[in-house]
């Protein structure tokens, strides 16, 4: 009954989600057609999309799919990959780690797509890696993520610990950062916090900080009363050269700014370097209580490059003419960005390997080159890219300066060597 | 005291001395008259990294503080030549045609660039903006920090004064003391004392130092424990001697006094908590409690309010002027709860009404009507939205050195007192609170009277629903605004309940209370994550000794 009842509300969820745009649903219905057994359209390629329109997720996730759907667009407007054009499959998780896996699976089996270009948590991924390994499939991942992870079967576009946590933390320990030396890091409780604080510990500690000036701290994920926190934070930067490490999710991030500022806090005095907020999510926030905190990440919509004016232009082009909400006060940010290149990387290692076998792309998708709005990049032989760091400063309008930048590319560690640092400090 | 003044003596000496020798003696002194201000602030743009480095000397010595927003304009970027004179690129402005554009702003005089009659706007900041040399970042920061001491404005000179004190460099001394004869606003001297103690207490001779310290106890000066802490580490070795007994009293003296701000904090912060937690349990004390109603869709009708204050304040963006803007929340207040109430009515002429005695079948169909109304706020106002609190609820209240009171917490603290005197006034006062109780407590017999029972449980949800509402005006103030906001409530608000007693107004606001405590005096020992879980097991626990929560039910839901 129950369970009837919800696929039935899904069903609704999804429709009332897709009537909000056009294209996601002919996509629709072409995923229903095809799901329905019609053959394969001649002169097509499938490829799937796995973002979750509705749930917890959507919020950040939407975006993702929306971006998607304009590369293959651009892609198709140009004459498609090897002569074919691609025919995006879309499917909604709704924010369930399970039926990530489903559907994963019936994109890769029934649906015959050639990849999947989809995810945003490390739990949906990690549900997803078997399948895909199983199936033969290709996932492109395109967030920034923990790390300690290796697939056949995966690309990962985002960041790995030493292209986002270290540089990060360097550049406050720097004479331009304020010359950090007490560290505050504080995360929800789940898996990406958990192991980037590892990673930044373990980098402190085997860089001269003494254990007493670094403290950390977890809430659970959707906390939203800051009030003792912040208090401890206040306690902790009283003696000066202080700043937080932030891994917060979602929607204690508000609550969080909120209370700091309310708490007497400022960015002078202890800055917040965040880890989990990019332009999409300052759009729900108060951004004159964020006013001179950091975020460090491979993109910024306020890069000054051609290529990333035209792909910002393009982006808030084809909200407003897809009637997507927020049409052209839409942004772009650093995973957004990554989904977008995680599309061309793919449509050129097709090219490459003039296949478009998973395996033989896989195979081509190594060493590959590409200038992306974020800058030049290259895909590294443990499936992450080489890419260039960015740290900026949030201003009023919720745009960021960029304030340091990376000497050229930074090479990709996914299995970071600070993690034992850690765990060595805590045997002890 | 004697030693403080003393050292106040000392340091008055010092000043001075060091104005006699500088021979300048003004509050403010003036730019040497040999250099113009505006030749010295063009040196920015020099190449010489020296060059830059003497110019931001001068500026730092002329005490002139109007010149910081050309100082951080530099800082971020947004300082350029343009036609030989150094401008700023302001905030942006939004023009209907060209987009964003930014105003250019003389350094010097903080005025609009004009030219041929228009002001100069740019289309977007270049890239040839001055940058500052890596080896003057600091000394513009301190430049900036200096020149802050002399404005007006209490706030900023306050963090000024902090940021020299935590810098520590002996450079700062001379302004510091310079400005410590100046003042006489008791914080403001508090502070100058502590940062100038800061500063001796590392670079001072061994007197000074002795005074410092003991001067920072006294102060209570939560800056300075850590620099008596290391002081201390070293001295060890001669627990003895003077030096090392002021140290240890002025530890214990600050400690001392951190216990109480935090004592004081903590009982703040459960008394917010609290506050939030009845606040959100009102409504459905009401529906649940008195009506006997499982409302899952609680936590929607507080998004609703919230999301009705949303839409309140957007609309005075809108169309009236800025200055307006912060009374929305006060118009916003009645429309969150007439929205959310007259939603609330027509949910139970057409849902729950048909539903009543049949508590899964409402628990089912409240938990879709909660999906359906999540789904449709999305639809209607977006996933992301800021609401923007009104300035008088933003920042906080200082109480006293180390403790300030949020001034949004104060709000809902008030705003929560406020609403559980207009329920109690409203059940115990008025002919709808008679008849409400009449028919929660004995239907049959209210009826027999004369009482339209219909009416009152239509009018007793719709209250219930309006509480939600008006919670959902205040929880944006210290909470995100998205629509699935509601769902983590719901369990809090049942929590609220469920402990009080079914259907005891009284027992919620204990319940309320005392979770909101409990959870704040638990959260200091324990990381957060755990907190919660001490919570809910202490709850479990009291349930099981008294499974109808803190005061017997006396409602419609324990007569059947």
């Amino acid at each position: 009954m129950s369970g009837c009842l919800s696929s039935s509300l899904q069903f609704v969820r999804r429709c009332g989600r897709k009537l909000s745009s056009g294209f996601s649903l002919t996509a629709l219905l072409l995923a229903g057609v095809a799901g329905a057994g019609a053959a394969h359209g001649a002169g097509t390629v499938k490829v799937g999309i796995l973002h979750s329109l509705t749930g917890t997720m959507a919020i950040s996730e939407t975006s993702l799919h929306d971006v998607e759907l304009m590369a293959i667009h651009e892609i198709n407007a140009k004459g498609g990959v090897l002569g074919k054009q691609i025919d995006p499959v879309v499917v909604n998780p709704a924010s369930n780690w399970d039926l990530f896996a489903q559907d994963a699976n019936t994109l890769i089996e029934k649906d015959k797509v050639k990849v999947i270009f989809g995810c945003w948590t490390s739990v949906s991924r990690k549900s997803v890696l078997p399948v895909v390994q199983a199936d033969h499939g290709l996932l492109i991942y395109p967030v920034q993520y923990e790390g300690e992870e290796y697939s056949p079967n995966i690309f990962y576009m985002g960041a790995v610990p030493n292209q986002q946590l270290i540089p990060s933390v360097k550049y406050l320990m720097s004479k331009s950062g304020g010359k950090r030396k007490r560290f505050f890091l504080l995360g929800s409780d789940y898996v990406f916090p958990r192991t980037a604080n590892e990673i930044i510990e373990g980098y402190l500690l085997s860089h001269g900080v003494p254990k007493s000036r670094i403290k950390v701290m977890y809430v659970p994920l959707g906390y939203t009363d800051f009030q003792t926190v912040v208090s401890k934070i206040k306690a902790f930067a009283q003696a000066g050269h202080a700043c937080v490490l932030s891994t917060l999710n979602g929607s204690s991030n508000v609550p969080f700014y909120t209370e700091f500022a309310n708490q007497g806090l400022t960015a002078e005095s202890c800055p917040i370097m965040a880890y989990s907020i990019a332009e999409d999510e300052l759009r729900s926030m108060d951004t004159t209580k964020l006013v001179g905190h950091y975020a460090c990440w491979n993109y910024f919509e306020s890069l000054r490059s051609k290529s990333n004016k035209k792909f910002v232009r393009d982006f808030k082009m084809w909200c407003m003419s897809n009637h997507l909400p927020g049409g052209m006060a839409r942004v772009t940010d650093d995973p957004i960005e990554c989904a977008y290149t995680g599309v061309y990387l793919w449509a050129a290692a097709c090219e490459k390997a003039k296949s478009f076998a998973p395996m033989k792309v896989a195979k081509a998708m190594i060493g590959l080159k590409m200038m992306t709005p974020g800058g030049m990049v290259k895909v590294a032989k443990n499936h992450n890219l080489y890419k260039p760091v960015y740290v900026g400063k949030i201003l009023a309008d919720g745009q960021f300066r960029i304030v340091w930048k990376s000497k050229g590319w930074v090479k990709p560690v996914a299995f970071s060597p600070y993690i034992k640092v850690a765990m060595k400090n805590k045997a002890n | 005291m004697k030693i403080a003044s003393t050292l106040l003596i000392v340091c008055v000496a010092m000043v001075i001395a060091v104005l006699c020798n500088r021979g300048q003696a003004s509050a403010m002194p003036q730019v040497p008259a040999r250099v113009p201000l505006s030749q010295v602030l063009t040196d920015l743009g020099s190449d010489s990294d020296a060059q830059v480095s003497a110019a931001l000397r001068q500026i730092a010595a002329s005490g002139n503080y109007h010149l910081i927003t050309a100082l951080q304009a530099y800082q971020n970027g947004l300082l350029a030549m343009h036609g030989g004179q150094l401008v700023m690129f302001g905030s942006p402005i939004m023009d209907p045609v060209r987009g964003k554009l930014y105003p250019l702003l003389n350094a010097l005089t903080n005025r609009q660039v004009i030219a041929h009659g228009k002001p100069v706007l740019a289309d977007s900041i270049p890239d040839n903006t001055l940058a500052v040399p890596d080896s003057d970042s600091d000394q513009l920061q301190q430049t900036i920090n200096t020149l802050s001491m002399y404005i007006p404005g209490q706030s900023a000179r306050r963090q000024a004064i902090v940021a020299l004190g935590n810098a520590g460099s002996p450079a700062y001394l001379p302004p510091l003391q310079q400005q410590l004869t100046q003042h006489h606003s008791s914080r403001i001297h508090r502070l100058l004392q502590e940062s100038i103690a800061r500063i001796l207490l590392r670079h001072g001779t061994p007197a000074q130092k002795m005074q410092a310290a003991v001067l920072l106890g006294q102060i209570h000066s939560t800056r300075g424990l850590e620099l008596l802490k290391r002081s201390w580490r070293t001295l060890r070795n001669a627990p003895t001697s003077a030096m090392a007994r002021a140290v240890r009293t002025s530890i214990d003296q600050i400690k001392g006094y951190t216990k109480l701000t935090n004592l004081l904090f903590d009982s703040f912060a459960g008394l917010s908590l609290a506050s939030i937690y009845v606040l959100i349990a009102l409504g459905l004390a009401i529906i649940f409690g008195l009506m006997g109603v499982i409302n899952m869709a609680q936590g929607e009708f507080l998004t609703l309010g919230a999301f009705t204050t949303f839409a309140v304040g957007e609309i005075f963006k809108t169309y009236l002027p800025p200055s307006d803007y912060n009374w929305y929340f006060v118009c916003a207040i009645p429309a969150a709860f007439l929205v959310s109430a007259l939603a609330g009515a027509i949910c139970e002429w057409t849902i729950i009404r048909r539903l009543y005695g049949r508590p899964l079948e409402t628990l089912l169909a409240t938990f879709g009507l909660s999906l359906i109304l999540i789904e449709l706020i999305r639809v209607v106002f977006g996933n992301n939205n800021a609401m923007i609190a009104p300035s008088w609820l933003s920042g906080g209240l200082w109480i006293m050195p180390g403790l300030v009171f949020p001034k949004n917490r104060l709000f809902i603290i008030v705003f929560c007192a406020g609403c559980i005197i207009a329920v109690y006034a409203l059940i115990r006062k008025t002919k709808l609170g008679l008849l409400l109780r009449a028919t929660t407590q004995d239907r049959e017999m209210a009826a027999a009277l004369g009482v339209h029972t219909r009416m009152v449980d239509m009018l007793t949800f719709s209250l219930g629903t309006g509480l939600a509402g008006l919670a959902g005006c205040a929880v944006p103030l210290f909470s995100t605004l998205d629509p699935r906001m509601g769902q983590s409530y719901i369990v809090e608000s049942f929590l609220v309940v469920v402990t009080g007693g079914v259907g005891n107004l009284a027992g919620v606001i204990c319940a309320g209370a005392g979770l909101g405590f409990l959870e704040k005096f638990i959260e200091p020992w324990v990381q957060p994550v755990y907190g919660k879980v001490f919570v809910l097991i202490i709850v479990i626990a009291f349930l099981q000794w008294k499974p109808s929560g803190l005061f017997a039910a006396k409602g419609r839901s324990m007569d059947h």
